[in-house]
């Protein structure tokens, strides 16, 4: 990872103002964030704390109260650094009367693309995105899921070294969920930097490098996941092959006593219903027409644990 | 009424160009003073430190200078302004300084405004403007806003029926309905278009996915304007089209005959001869001052005469065998019972070769040249060649010349010999007229019945304009051409009304047979005036939407437009035409009970009344200037009297749109750049 910093924000400050001029929310207070190129970048919080505001600030189409951002080491409010930039809008906003092809048209003609270039560009987007069936509908019949994907298609239209997602699995399946964090991966694996804010605290941890988490406007943590979520006050251990017992467990107290810890929990450890959910669908397309009648047929169990892992 | 073109204003021409850009900068100059003003006071001032520093170091020096130079030009003006009112200064010099100054002042306001924006201009790319204009096109049709252009149909289908009918005035019914209709449908349509799209974008945020591409927000301006302009264009041209041929199909001949077609009018200067005052006729109370009539002479009087002066003779009609002039004058009768009858009036062509004295010879010669029966015999023409010859004799020609002429005009004059002995040679009754007139200078109808409500021609013998346009024989003071119109002694209770544009020379051929195309060319280029018109809204409701919301945009850029229509009216207020002066003069008349014609007595408050209007007037005048001035674009009456419009109005109408659509787009560029896209609206 190279530390190049591409976003830097001093002193960042949103405060709301009504059309009279009279101060009505402060969104944002005093932001002091650096983010560097290639990585995985997370903005927490919970409803209303200034995430979207943030977003809003860096791309220009908010103007600081106070402070100053930058970002490709131009001002916010420059609008060369876009040729760089994708979005995708916390929803997505795109024309509802325009098919997924004339969209992605559209939108690389926006970047100058020659027509050649915008065609191949396009389709392959589409393809991506998994829209392939569905390219000559217009948005207007699309599902939050799949605007969701449209949105994200047009957002890499220019090939953007960087990526700044919205909420970007908010309105998708857990599959969808699935797919965008490996796309969000794919993308730092090549090299791109990628902001994305949320509150779902999972999405966050299974794909971000660093984190911000802001509360009412203000900065709470900031930093990497790893080390803000080590605890290193404790130590889990995993086994297989193993009977649970009381004569396993007396044993296991006795040897940490010796070292001088202390035996918390044991038992057997529960998988994410994220997993299980997806086991579900899998299994479902393996066997088609498979349906769950109630007291017909236990329900599925969880045998072993597979924890899908994005880093080692 | 008249089937005769009627100008509410002078045509424009190529000369009042300049004034019109010096009017120009003067307002928008004003204007745009006031912009910097409030920028300097409210944007300035609250610019962050930063944002200052990033200022280009030349931008700045040019900013600078243009506002110092303009600050100190409207000092100058306001001093002159002020000095008008002291005993010493000479007004003419006080009214130039404060010209120059408010110009000077303008100018330097403007460029002071514009450097951001044309250095802004810079940054555009055609490719973005063009997807945001099909963006804007896609979705008008894609929502369905051409259904409405179906209501056109009724009026196509069903409008006969409503359509005021009388035969000579099929055609200009006709257009004025259709034009009318096309002008309510896509003016209301456009202006709707325009003045929601760009507020529907912010409200829907569908413009966040757009300027976060590297698109500078005046291209979406751009791209909304020419994107609506352009489906409008489309519009009007398949209506255009459709509404020649409604207009086309079956005319009345009479109609045809009226309007079918498009004149190309030669017009002169008209002035007035022994009537008292040059430039006016005899009043005869009607309301409207358009025309100004003439009568016959009293007894021991010297005959009144209309007078069009061509200060110069288009080369191209002496090539002809004649020329049509054509007239339509008002009469207004004094004594019942000539109603249906015509009223008699002389008419008199001459050129400034032609000597007064001369016009018993001229009706000699002609009577005596009529009388041969088209048949000349040698004798004949020498006579009439010596005859010739004694009248070039003032002229002092070089022999040389002096010879040519008498040679060609016996080649002419024996052209057509017949066999037999003695020779004998036919000339035509046209062929006699036409000598005669180039000989002379001079052609005269003695009298013709004019019939009102009726466009009457004369085809005059082009000898004439080849006389014109002989070399001058030295200055007479006369303008090359001239057409004098006298009531004659039969008419004498009647009187005949004439204004500057009723009487023309036809500059195109009217026995050439291309009327109808003309005339379909002509009606196109009508629909050129509701194009502008177009253009004018869409640019004028998109401005206002990158501040306004689309409700309110619609609201103003409509009262702007019908505001256009009344110009005339606030513009007699504001320069204070207006009978009884302005509001506070008005009230203060009201209060005290004056008539609004006799000066108001010198008294302090009426000085403070008055002079409160000063600065109303002043304050009216700028309002003025943003408004536009509609009616000139509208070019249907040219089409329904069949009267060619000249490209030169629409170029510069073309012109004075830009002008005035310029300045709005230069505050959008500005309000669209420094808005807040997703901060509170
Ligand atoms: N246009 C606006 N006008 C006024 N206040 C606003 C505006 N936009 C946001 N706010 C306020 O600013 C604060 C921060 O809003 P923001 O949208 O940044 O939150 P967020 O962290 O994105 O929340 P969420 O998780 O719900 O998306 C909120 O209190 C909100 O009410
Ligand atoms: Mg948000």
């Amino acid at each position: 990872m190279q530390n190049d910093v591409i976003v830097e924000t001093h002193k960042l400050t949103k405060i709301y103002r009504d059309f009279w001029g009279r101060q009505k929310k402060t969104a944002l207070r005093a932001l002091n964030i650096e983010i560097r190129q290639g990585e995985v970048f997370g903005l927490l919080g919970p409803n209303g704390s200034g995430k979207t505001t943030t977003v809003k600030l860096l791309l220009g189409l908010l103007y600081p109260t106070d402070g100053e951002a930058f970002v490709f080491g131009k001002p916010a409010a420059d609008v060369g650094k876009n040729e760089r930039i994708g979005y995708l809008p916390e929803e997505s906003y795109l024309y509802r009367f325009l098919d997924a092809e004339e969209t992605l048209d559209f939108y690389g003609r926006l970047f100058n693309l020659p027509p050649a270039q915008r065609r191949t560009k396009a389709q392959e987007l589409i393809e991506k995105v998994g829209l392939k069936a569905d390219r000559k509908r217009p948005l207007r019949e699309y599902s939050k899921g799949m605007r969701q994907r449209i949105g994200l298609a047009q957002a890499l239209i220019n090939d953007p070294d960087l990526i700044i997602l919205d909420e970007p699995t908010s309105g998708l399946d857990p599959l969808g969920a699935r797919w965008m964090k490996d796309l969000i991966r794919d993308l730092r694996t090549l090299g791109k930097t990628v902001i994305m804010c949320s509150h779902r605290l999972e999405d966050v941890q299974d794909v971000c490098d660093r984190i911000a988490i802001l509360n009412e406007g203000e900065l709470q943590a900031y930093g990497e996941v790893q080390t803000l979520l080590q605890d290193h006050r404790r130590i889990e251990l995993r086994a297989s092959d193993l009977q649970l017992s009381d004569d396993l467990r007396r044993d296991l107290e006795e040897l940490l006593r010796k070292h001088g810890g202390k035996l918390d929990t044991i038992g057997h450890p529960t998988t994410t219903l994220e997993d299980y959910f997806l086991r579900i669908v899998e299994e479902s397309k393996a066997h088609p027409g498979r349906r769950f009648l109630p007291g017909k047929e236990p329900l599925p169990r969880v045998e072993t644990v597979q924890r899908v892992e994005g880093r080692g | 009424m008249f089937a005769v073109l009627t100008f509410d204003r002078d045509p424009a021409l190529y000369q009042n160009v300049p004034a019109q850009l010096f009017a120009w900068i003067q307002g928008a100059g004003g204007w745009a003073a006031f912009g910097v003003l409030v920028w300097l006071l409210a944007g300035y001032t609250r610019m962050r430190a930063e944002d200052r520093a990033r200022i280009a170091p030349w931008h700045k020096r040019i900013f600078v200078a243009s506002v110092a130079v303009s600050f100190l030009a409207y000092l100058i003006a306001g001093g002159a302004w002020l000095a008008q009112f002291l005993p010493k200064v000479k007004p003419e010099l006080a009214f130039l300084a404060y010209a120059y100054g408010i110009t000077i002042g303008g100018a330097g306001a403007l460029v002071a405004a514009g450097l951001s924006f044309v250095f802004g201009l810079t940054a555009l790319r055609f490719r973005r403007i063009w997807a945001l204009a099909k963006l804007s096109f896609k979705e008008a049709i894609r929502n369905r806003v051409l259904y409405g252009f179906s209501a056109m149909l009724l009026v196509l289908l069903f409008g006969s029926w409503f359509i005021p009918y009388k035969p000579e005035y099929q055609v200009r019914s006709y257009v004025g309905v259709v034009y009318w209709m096309m002008k309510i449908l896509l003016l209301v349509t456009a202006i709707i278009l325009a003045a929601f799209s760009i507020p529907t974008d912010i409200r829907r945020q569908t413009i966040h996915t757009i300027v976060t591409k590297p698109v500078e927000r005046f291209e979406i301006v751009l791209g909304r304007f020419f994107g609506f302009t352009a489906l409008m264009t489309l519009v009007l041209l398949l209506m255009t089209s459709v509404s020649v041929v409604y207009v086309l199909r079956g005319v009345d001949p009479e109609a045809a005959a009226e309007s079918l077609k498009a004149r190309e009018p030669f017009y002169g200067a008209l002035h007035f001869e022994n009537t008292g005052d040059k430039s006016k006729g005899t009043n005869v109370g009607r309301e409207w001052d358009y025309r100004s009539y003439i009568t016959a002479a009293a007894p021991n009087q010297e005959p009144q005469y209309a007078v069009w002066d061509f200060p110069e003779v288009p080369r191209s009609l002496a090539s002809r065998d004649s020329v049509r002039c054509e007239f339509a004058f008002d009469i207004y009768r004094t004594t019942k019972g000539f109603e249906n009858r015509g009223v008699s009036c002389k008419f008199e062509f001459q050129t400034a070769h032609f000597n007064e004295h001369d016009k018993d010879s001229y009706n000699a010669d002609r009577s005596r040249w009529m009388s041969k029966g088209n048949l000349f015999s040698k004798k004949d023409i020498d006579e009439w060649l010596a005859g010739y010859r004694t009248r070039l004799a003032p002229q002092a020609l070089a022999p040389l010349e002096l010879n040519e002429r008498l040679d060609n005009k016996r080649l002419r004059l024996m052209a057509n010999p017949l066999e037999g002995d003695p020779p004998q040679y036919r000339l035509s009754d046209a062929a006699i007229e036409n000598e005669l007139a180039e000989e002379y200078g001079y052609y005269v109808v003695p009298a013709k019945d004019i019939t009102d409500y009726h466009t009457m021609y004369i085809d005059v013998p082009a000898g004439l304009f080849r006389n014109a346009l002989q070399a001058p024989s030295g200055n007479t003071g006369r303008p090359p051409l001239q057409a004098r119109v006298s009531v004659t002694q039969q008419s004498a209770t009647q009187y005949v009304g004439m204004a500057k544009y009723d009487l023309y020379w036809r500059l195109d051929d009217p026995k050439g047979g291309h009327e109808i195309a003309a005339f379909t060319l002509n009606f196109y280029k009508g629909a050129v005036g509701l194009w502008l018109r177009l253009c004018l809204v869409i640019g004028l409701a998109v401005a206002l939407s990158t501040y306004l919301s689309g409700v309110i945009s619609m609201l103003v850029a409509g009262m702007l437009y019908l505001g256009g229509g009344v110009i005339d009216y606030i513009q007699s207020i504001a320069f204070g035409t207006a009978p009884g002066g302005g509001p506070m003069e008005a009230l203060f008349r009201l209060a005290n009970r004056q008539v609004a014609l006799v000066p108001l007595e010198e008294s302090a408050a009426a000085t403070l009344a008055t002079s409160t209007d000063v600065v109303f007037r002043w304050f009216i005048r700028r309002v003025l200037d943003l408004i536009p001035d509609v009616d000139r674009y509208d070019l249907t009456s040219y089409v329904g009297e069949g009267f060619n419009i000249p490209w030169t109005q629409l170029w510069i109408d073309c012109g004075a749109l830009s002008l005035y659509l310029l300045p709005w787009f230069v505050a959008a560029y500005y309000l669209l750049k420094w808005r807040e896209i997703a901060g509170p609206t």
